[in-house]
C-alpha cells in the first residue's frame, strides 16, 4: 500500500505566515513614532528595515508562482549561504 | 518611557517571526506555492525552505546592521546589546544547522513517500528543525523575563 504522501508533515505554510508578519509589521510601524524623542537615528533605522528589508520579504511570501528568475536568485543565495556557514551543498533532489 | 521596551524588543519578536513561524508550525498545508518550470528548483517545499533560511540571514544582518549604527543610543539597554551579540556570535551556527535540519527532513519525507521509511521520521525530522530555533526563542523568552522583571520600563 503506497504512503499517504498527503499526511506527510509540511514544515512550512506561505499564506497564514505572511498574514501573521504583516501583524508584526503593523506592530513595528506603531512605534514609528514621530514623538519619541531625540531617537531619530533610530527611528530612521527602523523605517528603512521596514520599508528596505521586512516589506520585499513579506511581499515576496505572497508570490504564488515562482518564477525561474526568482529561484535562481535563491538558489545561488542558498549556495552561498551553505558555503559561508561551512554547511555542505545541497544534496540532489 | 513605555514604547522604548517594546521597541528593544520588536526586532527580535519580528526576526523570530520570519525564521520560527514557517517552521514551527504543523499540520498546515504547503501547496500555494508553485515552481514556474525549468527553475533551480524541482520542490517546492525545498525552495521555501532556502528561502526561510536565507530570509532569516538577511534580516539577521541588517538588524545587527541596524545595532551597530545606533549602539551608543542603544547602550541604555544593556540586554539588547547581549542579545544582538549572542545572535553575532551564534548566527552562523544557528544557520548551518538549520541547513543541516533541512536537509534531513527532505531526506526523510522522500523515504516517506518512497515507502521505504515510517512517518515517525518524517515528524522527528520536522520537529528536529523547529528545535534549530530553540535559542531563538530562548533570547526571546529572556527578553520577556526582562521585561517582567523591570514593570517600569514596559
Amino acid at each position: 500500500m503506497p504512503p499517504d504522501t498527503a499526511s506527510v508533515p509540511p514544515p512550512v505554510t506561505t499564506a497564514d505566515q505572511a498574514l501573521q508578519l504583516i501583524d508584526s509589521l503593523s506592530a513595528i510601524a506603531t512605534l514609528v513614532n514621530p514623538a519619541w524623542g531625540a531617537a531619530a537615528t533610530v527611528l530612521d533605522g527602523i523605517a528603512t528595515l521596514i520599508e528596505k528589508e521586512l516589506m520585499p520579504i513579506v511581499q515576496s511570501y505572497r508570490q504564488k508562482e515562482i518564477d525561474v528568475a526568482t529561484q535562481q536568485l535563491e538558489a545561488t543565495k542558498t549556495a552561498a549561504l551553505r558555503a559561508r556557514v561551512g554547511a555542505p551543498p545541497a544534496p540532489a533532489a | 518611557m513605555k514604547p522604548k521596551l517594546k521597541f528593544l524588543l520588536v526586532p527580535v519578536l519580528v526576526w523570530l517571526g520570519f525564521f520560527a513561524l514557517p517552521v514551527a508550525q504543523t499540520g498546515c498545508t504547503s501547496g500555494s506555492v508553485t515552481l514556474a518550470p525549468g527553475g533551480a528548483y524541482t520542490d517546492p517545499v525545498r525552495y521555501q525552505l532556502d528561502k526561510v533560511i536565507s530570509d532569516a540571514d538577511g534580516l539577521a544582518t541588517a538588524l545587527l546592521g541596524w545595532y551597530d549604527t545606533n549602539r551608543a543610543f542603544l547602550s541604555k539597554w544593556p540586554e539588547i546589546g547581549n542579545v544582538a551579540e549572542t545572535v553575532r556570535a551564534n548566527e552562523n551556527k544557528w544557520i548551518k544547522d538549520a541547513y543541516a535540519a533541512e536537509d534531513a527532513y527532505l531526506a526523510a519525507a522522500a523515504a516517506y513517500k518512497a515507502g521505504t521509511a515510517s512517518l515517525d521520521g518524517v515528524t522527528a525530522a520536522q520537529a528536529r528543525f523547529a528545535g534549530t530555533l530553540s535559542l531563538l526563542k530562548n533570547l526571546t523568552t529572556q527578553l520577556a523575563a526582562y521585561q517582567a522583571a523591570h514593570p517600569h520600563a514596559s
